[in-house]
């Protein structure tokens, strides 16, 4: 059974499964969710369920159905996460080095550095305070 | 994986590769890859200065790591705990406990004391910093902190 909730700027799902309640957050973000500029997006938040291993193998073409349908499952054997299935449309994240590529990838290349901004800004503030 | 509080300056550093703390703030991440602490605060403060400095090309590929980062959460590990105004009344009252010892501003009291919350709550492995006066406040309330000096 799964049941829905509607909150302002964030969709969100509720699910009750085999193993209780889960509420799932796709980016692991639910405590911010983006609606400040035009760069930011908002956070999806959908249902997830966990199976175990034995379900998965019993059940391989229900479960993969439930996938295609957009459910997010989590495969437990022997009491741990083992693997996801997820919908085969779904975007998986990037790993961290495929984050970082193009930053590494500049700081490489030696350029120039600057000031730290954000101490620049603390040493103005400490001297505004010692001028008054 | 440990879970490191690095302040802004030290976010900003790893994230910016222009930036002058940039190379020994990597260096620390690859030895030792952490989880990062993120909570309303820092994230509004390094994104207030990403987005400064979205002037070239560099400032753009910081900006789009830390949203990918954001998107993600790999790295950056959200703290329903630290919600602001708790924050800024456990700073207030670090304030009142520190203020005459430390030659820190408010945001650093900040830092300090939503770390400091972290680490009573459930175990912070380290502070990172790139701020002289900081790392002092932040070892004076117990936690273990790192500084990251420019080598000259």
């Amino acid at each position: 059974m799964a049941w829905g909730v509607n909150v302002p700027f964030i969709p969100l799902t509720l699910s009750f499964c085999e193993t209780g309640l889960h509420l799932w957050a796709g980016v692991q973000s639910f405590g911010h969710p983006d609606t400040l500029d035009r760069d930011t997006f908002l956070v999806s938040i959908g249902p997830m369920t966990e199976i175990t291993s034995k379900q998965l193998h019993e059940q391989t073409a229900a479960m993969l159905d439930r996938a295609k349908g957009g459910q997010r499952m989590k495969v437990i054997r022997n009491g741990q996460s083992a693997a996801w299935l997820i919908p085969a449309n779904e975007e998986i994240d990037p790993a961290w080095d495929e984050i970082m590529a193009e930053v590494r990838k500049a700081r490489a290349k030696g350029a120039p550095t600057r000031p730290n901004p954000i101490l620049a800004e603390r040493k103005k503030r400490h001297y505004a305070a010692r001028v008054r | 994986m440990p879970l490191v509080y690095a302040d802004t300056s030290a976010l900003f550093a790893y994230l910016h590769p222009d930036d002058e703390f940039s190379g020994v703030v990597d260096a620390a991440m690859q030895k030792d890859p952490p989880d990062f602490v993120y909570w309303p605060f820092l994230r509004y403060e390094l994104r207030h200065n990403l987005r400064l400095a979205r002037t070239n090309s560099h400032g753009e590929a910081a900006w789009r790591a830390l949203r990918a980062a954001e998107k993600t959460a790999a790295r950056l590990r959200w703290q329903g705990e630290l919600t602001t105004d708790k924050m800024v009344d456990s700073a207030d009252e670090l304030s009142a406990e520190k203020a005459r010892d430390f030659d820190c501003g408010s945001s650093d009291y900040l830092h300090v004391s939503a770390a400091r919350r972290l680490n009573l709550l459930s175990g912070l492995d380290e502070f990172w910093t790139c701020d002289v006066a900081q790392a002092k406040l932040a070892r004076s309330v117990g936690l273990k902190t790192r500084l990251f000096e420019l080598k000259m």
